[in-house]
């Protein structure tokens, strides 16, 4: 009996902690990583502490197949187009303009892009960056190899939003080798 | 059993606190069900627009053309209210959109209000940084009557795997026929039958759609469709018995069917941009006849646009664009037997122009541009200057 309600407990208690992610989010990710593995990778949140957080809206997985590490997936909320527009690059601190979307980026352990995905996109402005073929850039790039309009390609129409995932991917990948290097987390 | 239930207890009461440690932070479908958001936007332009003739004075027009405030408010993750109010002209005062979106997923959405018809590029789109020259195509005025909108309702999504949007809606037709008179005619098509939500008549909706691929890189293409018939006046209290009155009625209507496909493309800091517009009118004989009016039975429109950022391979975050538009657009494209062509509506314009972005949200535009009816053999010059914004 005892073992049964700790069990129950402590079962409920994780799928407590898993359910950080809306459901659809959770499905999506776990489809690209066992497309990407060719089989099921369980993800666990990492906890990380408020003064080295990325940012609130942030949040990291550890990808493990059977046991060993195999990468990271980050999953954050960036700006997206303002209604009436998406031209202007970011560039004031009036964000209550802007759209926000949620992306999520999986990394192998030497923190390379595996894949970025658009995870919900609200505006009518700027989604021309859920296309796969635009995302499909990422795939192989890690830290410095970022930049919109270099190594990636900027998209008219698209200006806010795909300048800063761009920016977002860039800065994520640097934190992440930072952590990496100074073993904060992993 | 009282050590477990201890446990419990004690689990319990740490997940408890350790939900209240960080009760959103980390929990993203908290944050996305609460998310609220209200948000301003807006944009404008102020134009100078001079006529040149070697053998004429011509007054020059300075106008506040338009400025536009947007307001967007998010009331949960799934449903939104965007409006958009225009002042033309400095008085003449717009509502240009005001809907509300509901999300059931990102395939399919649910939106109804006054509602822009998703025609061409400019219809939708028409922030004054996001097109070259002081003002609007042409194509996007004669053809495509911008800004193009009425009330309506219908579903619009994405697929993103396969890099397609589309939108279908059910909308309020033309009015074609009001109060006597005529709203039609050969030399600006649909444009004066506009009714914009404002008491709006009507008899039989329109449809209307467009399907867009972003799929490739660099490049978006869109085909856009609009079926359905005028709305008129006269069907005010006719009796059903009495034929000849609906006749009448009938007789100022007209069907419209236009078709649509639209080009973008950009690579580097080289920008292209094309569009092809073209209408159907049915029973246009009649319409005529009865009204005294000349609309056409087909009209045309395209243009193509071609655009290079002087500052691309400088180090000048700055861009300064050049560009050259051809538009050719026919509103008597073809008409019937009881009415000769109208060569002045046969139309071509050239336009070449600079545009300085001062920030990303300013530019500075110059344009010249050329024009010709078909019926006369010299370009028309017309000088235009202007500031544009968004923010």
């Amino acid at each position: 009996m005892k073992i049964v309600i700790i069990l129950f407990v402590n079962v409920f208690l994780l799928t407590g902690l898993n359910s950080n992610l809306p459901k659809k989010f959770d499905k999506k990710i776990d489809k690209e990583t066992k497309k990407i593995w060719n089989t099921s990778i369980e993800k666990t949140l990492i906890q990380v502490p408020d003064s080295i957080k990325f940012s609130a809206h942030n949040l990291l997985f550890e990808l493990k197949n059977s046991d060993s590490l195999v990468g990271i997936v980050s999953i954050n909320r960036v700006r997206g187009c303002k209604i009436g527009g998406c031209d202007a690059i970011i560039t004031d601190a009036i964000s209550s303009k802007y759209e926000h979307f949620y992306y999520s980026v999986i990394l192998d352990n030497d923190l390379r892009v595996l894949k970025v995905s658009v995870l919900e996109y609200e505006s009518d402005y700027g989604y021309e960056i859920t296309s796969k073929n635009w995302l499909k850039q990422f795939t192989g790039k890690s830290d410095n190899e970022f930049n919109y309009g270099e190594e990636i390609d900027v998209i008219s129409g698209a200006t806010v939003s795909a300048s800063s995932l761009v920016f977002d991917i860039q800065m994520i990948t640097s934190y992440l080798e930072s952590l990496k290097k100074n073993k904060s987390i992993f | 059993m009282k050590l477990s239930l201890l446990t419990l207890i004690g689990l319990l009461v740490f997940s408890f606190s350790a939900a209240q440690n960080n009760p959103e932070d980390t929990n993203l479908s908290t944050i996305l069900a609460k998310e609220r958001n209200f948000s301003i936007g807006g944009y404008g332009q102020i134009d100078y627009n001079q006529t040149i003739n070697s053998t004429s004075i011509n007054n020059g027009n300075l106008d506040v053309h338009r400025l536009v405030l947007l307001f967007k408010y998010q009331f949960d993750s799934k449903t939104k209210l965007v409006t958009e109010i225009e002042y033309e002209h400095v008085k003449e005062v717009y509502v240009e959109q005001v809907y509300v979106n509901h999300k059931i997923n990102s395939k399919l959405n649910l939106r109804g209000g006054l509602l822009l018809i998703p025609m061409g590029i400019i219809n939708e789109y028409h922030e004054p940084p996001t097109f070259n020259g002081v003002e609007r195509p042409n194509v996007d005025k004669y053809i495509v009557p911008t800004t193009w909108r009425e009330i309506g309702i219908g579903i619009n999504g994405r697929f993103n795997e396969q890099s397609l949007k589309y939108q279908l809606y059910l909308v309020n037709g033309f009015n074609g026929y009001n109060d006597g008179s005529a709203k039609l005619n050969g030399e600006n098509g649909l444009r004066g039958g506009r009714q914009k939500g404002a008491k709006s008549i009507i008899n039989k909706p329109n449809f209307t759609g467009k399907i867009e691929y972003y799929g490739l890189k660099n490049l978006k293409v869109g085909f856009s469709g609009y079926f359905g018939k005028t709305q008129s006046s006269l069907y005010k209290n006719i009796d059903k018995s009495e034929e000849n009155l609906i006749k009448e009625a009938d007789s100022t209507v007209v069907g419209v069917s236009m078709l649509g496909v639209d080009i973008r493309y950009r690579f580097k800091g080289i920008q292209f941009k094309g569009q092809y517009n073209y209408s159907k009118i049915g029973n246009a004989l009649e319409y005529n006849e009865f009204t005294g009016s000349d609309l056409g039975d087909q009209m045309f429109g395209y243009y193509t646009e071609l655009a290079y950022n002087v500052f691309e391979s400088t180090n000048i975050s700055k861009e300064l664009i050049g560009f050259v538009r051809y538009e050719h657009y026919d509103t008597h494209d073809k008409v019937n037997e009881q009415l000769t062509k109208n060569t002045n509506y046969n139309r071509k314009e050239i336009i070449a122009g600079l545009g300085y972005r001062l920030t990303n949200e300013v530019s500075i535009k110059s344009d010249i541009q050329f024009s010709k009816p078909k019926s006369i053999d010299n370009w028309n010059k017309t000088l235009n200057l202007g500031i544009g914004f968004e923010f």
